[in-house]
């Protein structure tokens, strides 16, 4: 905020320019699929860490957002007559909703005992898609989804099917998830939110209703992930029970706490490492997923036994001391 | 006897296997949250640890150790884990935060299970005892022997665990540890060596509740997760870390379990379980620590 | 005291609270006007703390009414009683320790009623005035208790009386109508002490209403218009300063039975 300054509006504007032109270098649909994935990878880390990071409600059942939005669309979004943009909005009301109303009764509980309900719910909701054969088709999946359409004005369509074409379609998404992500967390709202996750007894001593808040990140970040969820479905063209996994929460802890939570930078940091890496080892070393799953759980422990503030903690290190360095320069002169 | 009333027997004899094996689980998880103020949520996958030393004992070539002595081999071994785990990870983050704490048990739930995956592959293993096939059958109830076994062990456990907690030295050093930690470390109590003998307690009785479950379901590297969840589930119902009250709820939640899967729907019957534990979460919202927001 | 027929700022009336087995208060009935600097003094365990957390909102009443600028507050939730206009400080420090100085004082004013939750996430002209305005405020407060060059350093880096100090200049930042502060000078250096009765002082001349639960007779006596005695979660005196030095009963409470 100090400055708004020209260095920070270059950055975003290179930001913006590196994202769109960047599939131009990545010829084959191989490192274009790669590079939707870590892009859904950040959207999803930085709506996970409006809470986690931010608020400190650490939520053990994003997925359920990320898995239902998808279903919602799936199944849905048909019966609607609803285009690509009509489905991803439906999915994002749909899990803004759910989020809100049930974060109203889950921030009744605590701490520990709310990462452990919310785990509870993830596990019913994973079980309820893969038991509900009529509806979802059960471990079989719902199939067919159909494939992104969009329709300009009722006059004519475009449909989606090329990896380059998924790609510009999810961007507007990322760029939705950053602006939210920093209005909320690089505001008034983000001193709010830190107040909150530090010490909840002072924040309401200030004035500050900790529930508003948690409910204001919970219901943003769960309609972040249902709209990318329902891109998720078109992109695939399945939802799987799968989608509602644990496995991804874990992800998301790893790519939050190793990177740096409540840090834009951080999340940034993690998701990159995350995604890109294994391709990195895939190619070199051939190395299998359990393999890589494992060395992200050591990263992981290694992180929080010796940068707790994650690797983010590293390069505001470093960068504290250039500015250090600058601003005793520019004393002296 | 009319076959409605063996059945009946049968799912009420299914239901208390189930919970005391859950109580086994849930034991070890109490013990390190009233020690430690720790909720380990890698719990359920020393159990699959548990599981796998099983699997390779069973299936050592040329030796065939009696099932009592495999047993114990299991529960040595899987204490040696949790006192590893202890002194690695929990260990220097004791006085950390819940979120730290939670993240980091979650963090070696994954080190752990893409271990077992690398070493066992994903397809499930079989660990069959001399038992688990020999079934008794009394008045047309049909028992398997093994699952008496597990009612018999489970109870001398927990028994055992009694006399150790009330009338050993370390027994009283934990419970004091868990009601007053300030206080036990004023008085010279050494917290630290107790929280780790509580680790590897913890961890031999989930190693105790493999040897004797496993053979009655098969293994999986993923299976911690629904225990750890279970568990989690009866100390939540037994109240803010009663490990008594958790014994008890282990029991109901085995019960719940075996007659809603036997009589309405064997798919939904986690269903039901996690349900319950979510809605008692909301009608006790300040949960295990027993702490709402306030001074 | 009644000044010239104004009607009190806070009333608190016949305010009891039990806790499992002990009474922490007890029907306890008093006054502020605004202006005024009141003390709350007792023996350990006599209730005062209780008290700042009913009148504050964290505790449920078991009995008894709180009333502010005539409005009954009793049982209103913490936040809004601190928008309505009170606000305290904790016995055991509290500030926000990953935040910095500053931070920590902008965080106090956070909740303007004046803005609106949607003009925060665009951050309009005026909350960017409101931000500059609040930046201004809060450096003066720091200034004024000689904070100002630790205030980009994170609040758990400042030494104990520190914290104190930043604290008590928190609860002045939305310029409320009345302030509580819950020991103030304990477990403080000495010279740390006057310094925290000198702004006490300072705040009370300019003319705000204070509430204050102190040990140190040294700084009670020296500020206070007017005391009130609580032992055993009952009002056992009230007066003047010079009053309550020669009260038997308050002799008796802290010296012995
Ligand atoms: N949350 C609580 N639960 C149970 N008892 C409490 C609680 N808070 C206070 N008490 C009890 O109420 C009584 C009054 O406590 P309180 O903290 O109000 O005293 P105090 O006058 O502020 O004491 P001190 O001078 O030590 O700060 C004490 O007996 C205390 O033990
Ligand atoms: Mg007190």
């Amino acid at each position: 905020m100090r400055g708004t300054s020209r260095t920070s509006i270059a950055f975003w504007i290179g930001f913006v320019i590196l994202t769109l032109v960047l599939p131009q270098f990545l010829r084959t649909g191989y490192l274009i699929n790669a590079l939707i994935v870590t892009v859904t990878w950040i959207i999803f880390a930085l709506s996970f860490d409006l809470s986690a990071g931010h608020v400190g409600t650490v939520s053990l059942g994003h997925p359920v957002f990320f898995g239902l939005g998808a279903y919602v669309t799936a199944l849905a979004a048909p019966a609607l007559g609803l285009d690509y943009v009509g489905s991803v909005l439906l999915s994002m009301l749909a899990m803004g909703v759910l989020a809100y109303v049930s974060g109203i009764a889950f921030f009744r509980i605590a701490e520990v005992t709310f990462a452990i309900g919310t785990l509870g719910a993830l596990i019913i909701a994973q079980l309820l898609a893969n038991n509900a054969f009529e509806i979802t088709g059960g471990p079989m999946c719902t199939q067919g989804v159909s494939r992104p359409v969009i329709n300009l004005f009722g006059l004519t369509s475009i449909s989606v099917t090329e990896p380059i074409e998924y790609y510009y379609l999810l961007l507007p998404l990322l760029f939705l998830t950053i602006l939210v992500y920093r209005r909320l967390a690089h505001s008034r709202i983000g001193r709010a939110f830190a107040a909150v996750r530090q010490d909840e007894v002072r924040a309401l001593a200030m004035g500050i209703n900790p529930m508003r808040y948690k409910l204001l990140a919970f219901a943003a970040g769960g309609a972040l992930i249902g709209a990318l969820g329902s891109f998720q479905a078109q992109y695939i063209t399945l939802v799987c029970p799968s989608e509602l996994a644990l496995s991804y929460t874990l992800n998301l802890l790893i790519i939050v706490f190793v990177g740096g939570s409540g840090s834009f930078r951080g999340v940034l940091l993690g998701a990159i490492i995350f995604t890109v890496l294994p391709r990195i080892l895939e190619t070199v070393g051939n190395v299998p997923p359990a393999y890589q799953q494992l060395i992200y759980g050591v990263i992981l422990l290694l992180v929080i036994r010796f940068l707790p503030d994650g690797l983010d903690s590293v390069i505001e290190r470093v960068l504290a001391r250039r500015r250090g360095v600058s601003r005793e320069v520019s004393d002296a002169a | 006897m009319p076959i409605e009333v063996a059945i009946f027997i049968e799912h009420i004899i299914n239901g208390l296997t189930l919970g005391a094996f859950y109580a086994l689980v849930t034991l070890g998880l109490s013990l390190i949250f009233g020690v430690a103020r720790l909720v380990n949520f890698a719990h359920g996958d020393i159990f699959m640890v548990g599981g796998y030393t099983l699997f390779l004992l069973l299936n050592l070539s040329g030796v065939d150790l009696p099932y009592p002595l495999i047993i114990l081999i299991v529960v040595v071994i899987t204490a040696i884990v949790g006192l590893l785990v202890e002194r690695v990870v929990i260990h220097p983050i004791l006085n950390q935060s819940w979120r730290v704490q939670a993240v980091a048990t979650l963090g070696i739930s994954i080190v752990l299970q893409n271990l077992a995956l690398i070493l066992f592959t994903s397809d499930p293993k079989q660990t069959p005892t001399p038992y688990s096939r020999q079934i008794i059958e009394v008045m047309d109830i049909r028992i398997s022997v093994q699952r008496l076994i597990v009612l018999v062990v489970v109870i001398v456990a927990f028994v055992g665990l009694q006399w150790f907690v009330k009338r050993t030295q370390l027994g009283k050093a934990m419970r004091a540890v868990s009601q007053n930690r300030e206080m036990c470390q004023i008085v010279g109590i050494d917290v630290q060596r107790i929280a780790m003998l509580t680790f590897a307690i913890s961890a031999g009785l989930a190693g105790l509740a493999a040897a004797l479950m496993a053979p009655l379901f098969s293994v999986t590297p993923t299976m911690g997760l629904l225990i750890t969840l279970k568990a989690l589930a009866a100390v939540i119902l037994g109240g803010l870390g009663q490990v008594n009250g958790a014994f008890y709820a282990a029991f109901l939640l085995g019960m719940i379990e075996a007659l809603f899967g036997g009589y309405v729907s064997y798919q939904f019957r986690d269903v039901v379980s996690f349900g319950i534990f979510v809605l008692i979460l909301f009608v006790r919202p300040q949960g295990l620590f027993g702490r709402k927001v306030g001074l | 005291m009644p000044r010239n027929g104004a009607q009190p700022l806070l009333e608190v009336s016949q305010l009891t609270k039990h806790f499992l087995g002990v009474t922490a208060l007890l029907d306890v009935s008093f006054d502020i006007y605004p202006g005024e600097l009141l003390s709350l003094i007792g023996p350990n365990g006599s209730g005062k703390t209780t008290l700042f957390n009913c009148v504050s909102g964290f505790l449920k009443l078991d009995r008894g009414q709180v009333r502010f600028k005539g409005e009954d507050i009793s049982n209103v939730r913490p936040d809004k009683i601190a928008l309505k206009g009170i606000r305290r400080t904790f016995q055991d420090v509290r500030t926000f320790q990953e935040m910095t100085v500053l931070e920590n004082l902008m965080t106090a004013l956070q909740q303007h009623q004046e803005e609106n939750m949607i003009e925060r996430v665009l951050g309009t002209q005026r909350i960017q005035q409101f931000e500059h305005a609040a930046r201004e405020r809060a450096l003066e407060l720091l200034d004024m208790v000689d904070l100002r060059p630790w205030q980009h350093m994170q609040a758990r880096h400042l030494a104990y009386g520190q914290r104190k100090l930043l604290e008590f200049v928190t609860a002045l930042m939305p310029d409320p109508d009345l302030i509580m502060l819950d020991e103030p000078a304990a477990g403080v250096s000495g010279e740390m002490v006057d310094r925290m009765k000198q702004h006490i002082r300072a705040l009370n001349a300019q003319g705000k209403t204070i509430l204050v639960v102190e040990h140190n007779m040294r700084v009670v006596m020296d500020i206070s218009e007017r005391i009130v005695v609580l032992d055993y979660g009952r009002k056992i005196a009230e007066g003047t300063p010079s009053e309550i030095q020669t009260n038997e009963l308050v002799r008796e409470a802290y010296f012995g039975h």
